[in-house]
């Protein structure tokens, strides 16, 4: 009885990590699709004013930095957690938030900047493709934000137990797919765009 | 006992983990500075950014999601990954070349 | 200003003022809510009601209640048709206009086609995997039953603020994919097209849920033993129509989202100027939409697989080729979608390749249906409603695939695009195929669910009444395609076409009568449900696992995980009993089974979804909020709670297997 029980429970762990790494697969093909719009919407001859005098590459390699941090403070606290170590997990879990924070905040500063610029969504398609690409990536980091709160709470209030556990893992993976979505967000849309 | 941490994901490292940050960081300022600087003709630079950009990803993928390819889990997660860029080939490169050969029967 | 962001832009002026939508469409909505209100009332139900269904996470229940979603609304869409049709066949000619308006025809033929798809073809996928799936692959449930429940809830939810369109505003007009420019602000400023918008979207993250969901129970959940191969090819049809939702609900996502952006927040993705480009609408809305198709169509080839070998008393012919055709139909859905518009202007490389490729695709369904055929060839067969639905589907499917591969040469859907011969090809397609195949499936795993057969005269009278129906119906369509008919008009000036319509009218009428067979036959058939009780669980004498478990199954499903060792194991193990001269052996001892609790949070969910969604529509931005908020707090309350499952003590399990031993061998 005991074995097909603690079966069940090993098998309850790897199918569920399978089942939200078939989520970021399908979140790979949202942003695909997103990307697919603003290859087709934004090219040089495309109407509209141009984005790329508006580009300022040294802030958005910034922000590239402060992402690529968060997500290494997350992998510092996820090997916290294999070594039990619920303080430090949650020391690195603020760490990765502040980073992140940062990080969105530099974005909104930047379309703020933009639209006062009169580069704003309704402008052109391009503009709207744009804002939307970069928008979509901003917005999943926010409700990565809002979740690496909930974390944070969580391993404080309720310790590293199993499901506490398996949700950073999920959580993990969700803020090393949006660094990866990230490098094709500014090769593409700021590195091309500024060539 | 399973090498694979029953998730298809290797544990992560500390030694894994500081390298593929070092990587990275080098990976983003190399293809940033060549282009804030000119350091070479256009079709050169895009050529420098996306190897860059996929170089990178593979770092992240390896050094931070630690992708496992020895065990049923992992095999079948890189397989989804696989096909999840196959489709997304597709559906990108076939809406591109779609959508610029609709203006095929406009003046060339 | 406060005021306009609480009450949007809703007045007295949303409700209908057309009598059709109004008398007809209000009105049976209206009474049927309050018949369900009356009766959960005085028969004291509520709190079963919720308990048993509401906040259940048992497969079996939640795949119950989609099937009978999916018969309610297409009830409604059903209606539409024969509507429809009625006013195609008296406006004809420069002197008959009809009774309908033609913004109202545009409007029901849009909800026609939205109802269909997603309200009746996408739960009765998801209801039929939900169902026998888990059983197949001897799982005690799907991989994650609190999403399976949040899937149908979302599901149920957008269902209902379709049905909210009757009666507050209007739903859109411009057909079931409701094409740019013609969505955009511009030429449907009214909150039709929003309507569809969120209620896509809602439905399509359930969907997407239930796809993930079921891709990780057949990958992780089979039984010892159950290698991919050994899988009943219905797991793998499933497996990669789960697949294939998986991969292209996230373009529907997309499409929808950037056309929400185009007309709340001024965005110019589909708009006719400022850079926007309307034709990228329709290149995304098709790639997400033929794979779609085919979501709908492999799990009933799956369907067709399990009937056709269980009624020829025969092993399925060539299974690794029907494997190999399942997969090769997923990979090529996804590179053929063009051939929804060859006429959009593409060059000819481009529409020759994807005429290529959708030719193609005939190839791996050709292999299916001459793999039936020969299962079939030197069989013992039984017709019994189950398999004269396989029968109808072979010709009506045969035909409207035919008439596909016409239409794949760019030269003549040139001729064709539009017109009512494509209308009649994916109708052949989708009846002939789907529905058929769906019905099939309900009768043959109709025991399996209830714990009664449902009664075959009566089912024959149906099956001869939608056939016949199909065939009067459509058939015309062809030839008034073909003479220049085109689809979404309800007028038309050539009286040539009045015969032909009216014959196609009849037809709706006879399909209207076999929908009122069938329900009559489950009226009957749970009237007369002693008589017709299946006390084995094993009426058909099947080949897979679900039927060595009582029918219906205990809510656990298997007492032991079943261990097996060939395809078809459980066929064989009852020959091996047979020899012997048992029947199935009971086991000698039970343990305790570990199984998932119950939870209401799908639901709840759901319903903030759904006020989300509502909200969105009327431009009520602080309800909008309020409930993305409460959506939020759900979750993050619900992540709070551990105690999510439970032990079932082995000496109920005991109970429950005595009881349904004492009735088999009776």
């Amino acid at each position: 009885m005991s074995t097909e029980t603690q079966a069940h429970a090993h098998h309850g762990d790897a199918a569920d990590i399978l089942g939200f790494w078939l989520y970021i697969m399908t979140d790979c093909i949202l942003f695909g699709s997103l990307f697919a719009a603003y290859l087709v919407l934004h090219t040089p001859e495309s109407y509209g004013p141009a984005l790329k005098p508006l580009i300022d590459l040294g802030y958005v390699l910034g922000e590239t930095m402060f992402l690529l941090l968060s997500n290494f403070a997350f992998g510092l606290a996820m090997i916290a957690s294999y070594r039990e170590q619920k303080r430090l997990v949650a020391l690195m879990l603020m760490l990765a938030a502040a980073f992140g924070l940062v990080f969105l905040v530099m974005e909104v500063k930047e379309f703020i900047h933009l639209v006062h610029l009169g580069y704003t969504w309704q402008v052109s398609g391009a503009a709207s493709a744009f804002f939307t690409l970069v928008g979509t990536h901003g917005l999943h980091v926010a409700i990565g934000l809002l979740w690496i709160a909930v974390m944070i709470g969580q391993v404080l209030y309720m310790g590293l137990n199993q499901a506490v556990t398996r949700r950073l893992t999920y959580l993990g993976l969700f803020w090393n797919f949006l660094d990866i979505v990230w490098i094709f967000v500014f090769t593409v849309v700021y590195l091309y765009g500024a060539l | 006992m399973d090498a694979c941490h029953s998730n298809g994901l290797d544990k992560k490292t500390f030694g894994a983990y500081a390298l593929g940050f070092m990587l990275c960081i080098f990976l983003t300022i190399i293809p940033f500075y060549a282009v804030m600087h000119q350091l070479a003709p256009r079709h050169i630079l895009v050529q420098w950014i996306f190897m860059a950009a996929a170089i990178q990803f593979f770092v992240q993928v390896f050094c931070f999601l630690r992708l496992k390819s020895n065990c049923a889990q992992g095999q079948m997660q890189i397989w989804s990954f696989v096909f999840t860029g196959l489709i997304a080939a597709v559906v990108i490169g076939g809406s591109l070349w779609i959508m610029i050969n609709l203006n095929y029967n406009m003046m060339h | 200003m406060l005021e306009q962001w609480i009450i949007g832009k809703l007045s007295f002026d949303v409700f209908p003022k057309d009598a059709l939508t109004l008398y007809l469409g209000g009105g049976i909505l209206f009474s049927g809510v309050l018949a369900l209100i009356a009766g959960l009332t005085y028969f004291k139900l509520w709190r079963y009601v919720w308990e048993e269904w509401v906040c259940t996470v048992d497969h079996k229940r939640i795949g119950i209640m989609y099937i009978i979603l999916a018969f309610v609304m297409f009830f409604r869409a059903l209606v539409q048709a024969m509507i429809m049709r009625s006013q195609q066949a008296i406006a004809v000619g420069p002197e008959h206009y009809g009774f309908m308006a033609p913004e109202l025809y545009n409007q029901f033929f849009s909800e026609h086609g939205v109802i269909m798809i997603f309200f009746v073809a996408m739960p009765l996928i998801f209801g039929l995997i939900n169902l026998i799936l888990p059983l197949q692959i001897g799982a005690r449930d799907v991989a994650y039953p609190y999403l399976n429940s949040l899937s149908f809830w979302l599901t149920a939810v957008s269902a209902a603020l379709i049905m909210v369109t009757l009666m507050i505003g209007n739903f859109e007009r411009a057909g079931w994919l409701a094409y740019t420019p013609l969505s955009g602000i511009k030429y449907s400023p009214d909150v039709g097209v929003d309507y569809f918008i969120w209620i896509l979207q809602i439905s399509g993250v359930g969907s997407l849920l239930a796809g993930i969901n079921f891709v990780v129970t057949i990958l992780k959940m089979r039984c010892p033993g159950m290698t991919l191969m050994k899988m009943p090819i219905f797991a793998w049809a499933s497996f990669c129509a789960m697949v294939l939702v998986s991969l292209a609900f996230p373009i529907l996502t997309v499409t929808l989202a950037l056309l929400a952006l185009d007309r709340t927040m001024g965005m110019h993705f589909f708009t006719q100027d400022m850079g926007g480009n309307i034709m990228m609408y329709i290149n995304m809305i098709w790639a997400w939409g033929h794979p779609e198709v085919y979501i709908l169509i492999l799990p009933v080839f799956g369907v067709f697989s399990e009937i056709v070998a269980t009624f020829s008393r025969k092993r399925l012919f060539g299974y690794v080729t029907m494997v190999w055709a399942i997969i090769m139909i997923g990979f090529l859905g996804f590179i053929v979608w063009l051939h929804h518009f060859f006429t959009m202007g593409a060059g000819p490389a481009v529409n020759a390749f994807f005429g290529i490729t959708t030719m193609i695709i005939s190839i791996p369904t050709g292999v299916k249906v001459f793999n039936w055929l020969f299962t079939m060839f030197r069989g013992d067969i039984h017709f019994a409603t189950p398999m004269l639905w396989i029968m109808a589907f072979f010709s009506t499917f045969a035909i409207g695939g035919a008439t596909g591969v016409i239409m794949a040469v760019p030269p003549v859907d040139f001729q064709t695009h539009n017109s009512l011969f494509l209308v009649a090809h994916f109708h052949n397609v989708i009846i002939g195929g789907v529905l058929f195949g769906f019905f099939a499936g309900i009768t043959y795993w109709f025991p399996k669910v209830f714990g009664f057969l449902l009664d075959e005269r009566i089912g024959r009278y149906a099956f001869y009444f939608w056939v016949i129906g199909f065939y009067v119906a459509f058939m015309p369509l062809y030839p008034l395609g073909l003479m220049g008919a085109m689809r979404r008009n309800y007028h038309f000036d050539n009286l040539a076409f009045q015969p032909y319509l009216i014959v196609a009218a009849f037809g709706a009428l006879l399909i209207f009568l076999g929908f009122l067979c069938q329900v009559w036959q489950v009226a009957y058939s749970l009237y007369h449900r002693d008589r017709l009780r299946d006390k084995t669980g094993d009426p058909w004498d099947g080949r897979t696992l679900e039927w060595s478990l009582s029918s219906p199954a205990p809510f656990y499903n298997f007492a032991h995980i079943p261990e097996i060792s060939h395809i078809d194991d459980f066929w064989y193990k009852k020959q091996d009993w047979r020899r012997h001269g048992e029947g199935k052996p009971q086991p000698t001892s039970y343990s305790d089974i570990h199984m998932p609790r119950s939870t209401p949070y799908g639901f709840i969910i759901s319903v903030f979804a759904g006020i989300f969604g509502f909200a969105m529509v009327w431009h009520m931005w602080l309800p909008a909020i309020a409930a993305i908020l409460g959506i939020i707090g759900a979750v993050i309350i619900k992540s709070f709670n551990l105690d999510t499952d439970y032990y079932v003590k082995a000496a109920d399990v005991e109970a429950i297997e005595n009881k349904h031993f004492a009735e088999y061998q009776s």
